[in-house]
């Protein structure tokens, strides 16, 4: 009894019980598996096993528990009550383990439970998971009473409305497919050869959206880093140029430029292909643009084989030259090397697939039929829209954090490395810029991912990206949760993608030490 | 002098008889052509890079001054003013959004009285630019709704048009036949349009390829024959009034008072018994040329006044519709006749313009539009200004000490008082006879004031749910700091569109009695929900940066956790996190255009539903965007030059204890 007065002197009102027991462990259970019961990851896994059997079976459970225990038909008690009942059932045995801990240490160290700070935690978190659980079950059956259609999640079977006017070729571009063993056919017949089906549709918008998504991310990181260049430049005009491009670009909605781009500029050309202005065999037109297409001939392959060879050969010189850098301090001209064992190799598969039957590859022109181009590529204006909005806009903000980032290389290291002797290019190649990078890098993330996410707004330009289908097939069938469903996962897988990949380039550019 | 002080047998210097050569810098490294020479031409390839941009540069504003001088119609910004700032707010209610704007004035002048300090200047200016933006609509209230032209051509009569008026007003009709080119391009900058027949549901007016050609003075008009009958029905296609216009009465023009609240129809008829124009030649009447001797050949503008000019919104049909009644059903001749009001050709105006005629016909109208409210935006918070300052210095320390009270009550109250002034009451005969200002619906709520609405609610909403989800990530309770972390993962992992679809559509089933919200409150949720997820990993960022001594000196002094975290770890965190939070509202006030898409007219939503629901702006649209643009950019740079004005003033720190 002495430990009562001990604590009942503490100044705290409050104890935190993970000290006391630092100081005096509570005795060891002889019994093993009592022991093993105790270790909270067996805790955490018996408890979280216990809520995904009663969220699995609750539809059963609920009759029995609402019929026997509450005396009422389980159909007739509202969804609030039903919400509230799971989200009791959930919180129960965490309730009653803490009611239990509480009463052992109020029991063996005399802390009563107002005062103990653990056990107040565990009943804050048993409200706030009780809370949690009812609130969002309850909108959950809400939503599932009030909408007028049932929410369907075989949706992605039905057929599309429209045709997407745009995207990859699925019967051409798509017959690899067919030779993945045992669930290939499968596949092809589940996308390829229904058209029209809500999938396939959906397949196209996530292609369209990564075609875009891709294609600016390249532009923006160039621009973004010529423009963040620019904005460091000893040339005033053309620091200050940058800086204008810089403001106007960023404090201006992306929505707002897009509409600017594709009604101000694309809208007003002319929509007839034979008034399109043309540069070359690029034709520009209201309609988008249309420019040669490159094919692949039957040599193609030689072409193909080679130019992967000199890769590899190049990467193995690559290492090897370091390695004697390493070893005896000549310069690696790693570069130099590299390249000279590419061009060379790809020179090489050139002849061979001249000699064996021609070019390997061919331009497809587009050609000014009666009523439209044949042949050729085609970037449609929304696309053509979409690219260069999230270029300019992306590009922006990369300039600012390319600026931040050489910015933040100290005068000193670059004035240490002239002083080592090292031009300038090696100086920016080895000293400015892998310091730079390590802070680029994150930020730089950061943008991709807006980037990603903002080229849904293509719905606002008539470009069928995924959000763009998922609202038509939406308008068509009624079915907001399964498509909202559907697109949330969609958008956060690309989202984890680009996080991943950057995350590898970080983690490459990390500092190494030893 | 000098002389005296020669003494050969001592080694002095003596200074040369001539001056020395001047020890100053070279002319060319010092004043302006110094300054050129360093900044711009310090080396060939800087040189070369100068003489390149500049000649783009030079380029790109010719084109654009050029451009916007003689070429752009700026009249689509002009006539469109009050829908653009407070969308189709009823007229008559808009000294609301006036009071509105005045208190704002006021508080604003007030503050800066009383606490402006460095930045002052610059709050002054910024402040002017955001108040001249919101008080447009003081001025633009005078404006009265524009006109409606209607060309006909020698192919083309319109065919029967609706639109609604109520009883008493008054419509003026003219027929203005075109006989030379100056008419044609008097008349040139018109804009107007009008609900048209339902069988054409996409037209507002005629605009084809020949009235451009008319407008650019391409085509001969010097001989014609037109013979119109212009009528008016009413909604059961009874002929109310009709005027016949021939070569002999020129600008025929009617008014006609309207009996009742109704829809109306206008009709022009081409009356085919007109007679050709004959030239009397040698006694003998001859036709003038083939083609034109033809009856009926001519252009002209059917021009209408006064009535009201409407938008395509599903809404505001339905609004009409329990007005006026039902549409009726339009009676055209044949199909063709209604279907051929939907043209699809965009054509710009392309005519030359002088810059005498750009400052006499698209900005004068506009400046006469805004200068009023500047006016009175400027004498506000002057006097403001003023007071608060006259506070700051006076000797007693309490006046200062009231008048900044009052600025702060005066900003809390700001708020709530602007939403129920926007709202009104929904039974105005309940409260006192001075504050009876009836409902707004809030799907009339619109333009630059929506935008701000959405801005200043999701924001103050969002900061103190983004301080408890941080404060949630951040905790040791693995429940709650897990289901903080899936809430703000979830939400920044998908676009903000994704967000506003869910609240648009799903959110009506959450509960019964959510079904009939508002379309503003459910993306009002939806923007605040995810304006919360960013502030907390900003507010975390900052939690972060609070060193651990500083709990744990708390701590030492008992503190429990809710004091330490409310009294020692948020009011320095957060000061810390200004300059962030500033940049995130900023984004958040450019995000807000995104509530467009899903059906709301904000600024961006109202100028799309003018440019380009209606067909007679929508050549017009490269002048409408880059209004939109500019208004945007200014508000969001003032915005986000403030945040780096903080940040470099050391807000983005925590400040270092004062006596240490």
């Amino acid at each position: 009894m002495t430990a009562k007065t001990d604590y009942s002197r503490n100044d705290d009102f409050f104890v935190n019980t993970a000290d006391l027991s630092a100081r005096r462990p509570p005795p060891r259970s002889k019994n093993a598996v009592v022991q093993f019961l105790k270790r909270p990851i067996v805790l955490v896994s018996i408890y979280l096993a216990y809520v995904v059997l009663l969220l699995i079976n609750w539809d059963s459970l609920k009759n029995w528990l609402v019929d026997d225990i509450l005396n009422r038909p389980a159909a007739e008690i509202g969804n609030g009550i039903e919400a509230m009942w799971l989200g009791f059932w959930i919180a129960l045995p965490y309730l009653i383990y803490s009611i239990i801990s509480a009463f052992a240490i109020q029991m063996r160290l005399g802390i009563p439970f107002f005062r103990n700070l653990d056990f107040l935690s565990d009943i804050t978190q048993v409200v706030f998971l009780f809370a949690v659980v009812a609130g969002l079950y309850t909108l959950a059956l809400n939503v599932m009473d009030n909408t007028q259609i049932p929410i369907n999640w075989n949706v992605v079977q039905r057929q599309f409305p429209v045709e997407v006017s745009e995207g990859p070729d699925f019967n051409k571009e798509i017959t690899w497919l067919k030779d993945i063993p045992l669930i290939g056919n499968t596949l092809a017949d589940a996308i390829v050869l229904q058209p029209g089906t809500v999938t396939r549709s959906l397949i196209t918008g996530v292609i369209n959206t990564l075609r875009a998504v891709l294609l600016a991310l390249i532009f923006s990181t160039v621009l973004g880093v010529f423009v963040g260049v620019g904005l460091l430049s000893n040339n005033w005009l053309v620091r200050n140029i940058s800086t204008v491009y810089v403001e106007i670009f960023r404090n201006t909605p992306l929505l707002v430029q897009l509409f600017f781009i594709y009604r101000g500029l694309l809208g007003v050309l002319p929509t007839s292909p034979r008034d399109a202005h043309q540069f070359g065999d690029f034709y520009l037109s209201g309609r988008g643009l249309n420019f040669p297409k490159v094919l692949t001939t039957d040599t193609y392959s030689y072409f193909f084989v080679c130019v992967i060879a000199g890769l590899v050969v190049g990467a193995f010189l690559w290492r090897w030259r370091l390695k004697v850098q390493d070893e005896t301090g000549k310069p690696a001209n790693t570069l130099a090397w590299f390249s000279l064992a590419f061009v060379g190799l790809g020179a090489v598969g050139l002849g061979l697939a001249f000699a064996l039957g021609g070019s390997p590859f061919k331009l497809d022109y587009p050609v000014l039929d009666r009523f439209n181009f044949s042949g050729g590529s085609r970037w449609s204006s929304g696309y053509l829209t979409l690219v260069v909005g999230l270029t300019f806009y992306t590009g922006a903000f990369i300039a600012d954090i390319v600026r931040a980032g050489i910015q933040s290389v100290s005068y000193g290291q670059i004035e240490a490395a002239r002083a080592h002797g090292l031009t300038s290019n090696q100086t920016l190649r080895l000293v400015v810029l892998p310091q730079a990078m390590r802070l680029i890098v994150p930020p730089l993330t950061n943008q991709y991912l807006n980037l990603s996410k903002n080229s849904s707004l293509a719905i606002a330009i008539g470009f069928y990206d995924l959000y763009n289908v998922a609202t038509v097939v939406q308008n068509q069938t009624g079915q907001a949760v399964a498509l909202f469903a559907i697109l949330m996962g969609a958008y956060l897988v690309i989202s984890l993608l680009i996080s991943l990949l950057m995350n590898i380039v970080n983690r490459s550019l990390r500092l190494k030490t030893r | 002098m000098s002389e005296s002080y020669h003494r050969p047998d001592e080694t002095f210097y003596i200074a040369p008889k001539d001056a020395p050569p001047s020890r100053r810098p070279p002319a060319l490294t010092i004043g302006p052509a110094g300054w050129l020479r360093k900044n711009l031409f310090s080396s060939v390839g800087n040189t070369l890079i100068t003489v390149i941009t500049v000649a783009v540069i030079a380029a790109f504003f010719y084109e654009l001054i050029t451009w916007s001088v003689a070429k752009a119609e700026w009249n689509v910004v002009n006539n469109t003013t009050r829908l653009m700032m407070v969308g189709l707010y009823p007229v008559d209610q808009i000294w609301r959004i006036e009071l509105i704007a005045v208190l704002l004035v006021f508080l604003s002048g007030l503050g800066l009285g009383v606490w402006g300090g460095n930045a002052r200047g610059f709050f002054i200016t910024s402040l002017m630019i955001i108040i001249a933006a919101l008080i447009i609509p003081i001025g633009a209230e005078r404006i009265e709704a524009p006109p409606v032209r209607f060309l006909i051509t020698p192919t083309d009569a319109i065919g029967p048009m609706l639109f609604v008026g109520d009883q008493g007003d008054t419509v003026r009709l003219a027929v203005e036949p075109i006989d030379d080119n100056a008419i044609a391009n008097e008349t040139a900058p018109f804009v107007g349009y009008i609900e048209n027949s339902p069988g054409s549901s996409s037209s507002r007016a005629l605009w084809n390829n020949a009235k451009a050609q008319v407008v650019a003075g391409s085509l001969d008009l010097t001989n014609y024959n037109l013979q119109l009958t212009v009528q008016l029905l009413d909604a059961n296609g009874k002929v109310l009034e009709e005027q016949l216009s021939t070569p002999e009465r020129r600008r025929v023009n009617f008014e006609f008072e309207l009996p009742d609240d109704d829809w109306y129809y206008v009709q022009v008829l081409r009356d085919e018994t007109g007679e050709a124009i004959y030239d009397t030649v040698d006694g003998v009447q001859l036709p003038i040329a083939p083609a034109r001797s033809l009856p009926n050949t001519g252009y002209a503008w059917v021009r209408i006044d006064g009535v009201t000019t409407m938008s395509s919104q599903l809404t505001d049909v339905e609004q009409r519709t329990k007005k006026y009644g039902d549409v009726p059903a339009v009676q055209c001749p044949t199909a063709t006749e209604c279907r051929r009001l939907v043209l699809e050709e965009n054509v710009r105006f392309e005519g030359a313009r002088s810059f005498k005629a750009f400052l006499k016909t698209q900005l004068d109208p506009f400046l006469q539009e805004i200068i009023v409210s500047l006016i009175v935006g400027f004498a506000v918070m002057l006097t403001a200004y003023a007071i608060g300052n006259f506070a700051k210095q006076s000797r007693s320390p309490d006046s200062k000490k009231v008048v900044s009270r009052f600025t702060i009550i005066g900003w809390v109250v700001f708020f709530p008082l602007s939403w129920i002034l926007l709202s009104g009451f929904e039974d105005p005969n309940s409260v006192h006879p001075f504050l009876r200002m009836p409902e707004v619906a809030q799907s009339l709520w619109g333009g630059l004031i929506l935008t701000i609405v959405l801005t200043f609610v999701s924001l103050t909403v969002a900061f103190p749910i983004g301080i408890l989800l941080a404060l949630g990530r951040r905790s040791k309770l693995p429940i709650i700091s897990i289901f903080c972390i899936l809430f703000i993962e979830i939400v920044r992992g998908v676009p903000l569109i994704t967000i506003l679809f869910m609240a648009k559509f799903i959110v009506p089933y959450f509960a019964k009695s959510m079904s009939d919200t508002e379309l503003l409150i459910r993306l009002l949720v939806g923007l605040t929900l995810f304006t919360a997820a960013y502030n907390a990993e900003i507010i975390r960022g900052g939690l972060q940066i609070i060193p651990k001594g500083q709990i744990e000196a708390s701590q030492a002094l008992g503190l429990n956790p809710f004091s330490t975290n409310l009294f020692i770890v948020l009011p320095q965190a957060l000061r810390a996190v200004i300059p962030a939070m500033m940049s995130q509202s900023v984004s958040l006030f450019k995000d807000t255009t995104l509530v467009s898409i899903v059906g709301l007219f904000e600024f961006l939503g109202m100028i799309e539903l003018i440019v380009n629901g209606q067909q007679i702006y929508r050549p017009y649209q490269r002048e409408a965007y880059l209004f939109v643009g500019v208004i945007y950019f200014i508000i969001s740079y003032i915005m986000s030059s403030l945040s780096r004005r903080l940040e470099e003033s050391g807000a983005g720190t925590v400040r270092k204890m004062r006596k240490a």
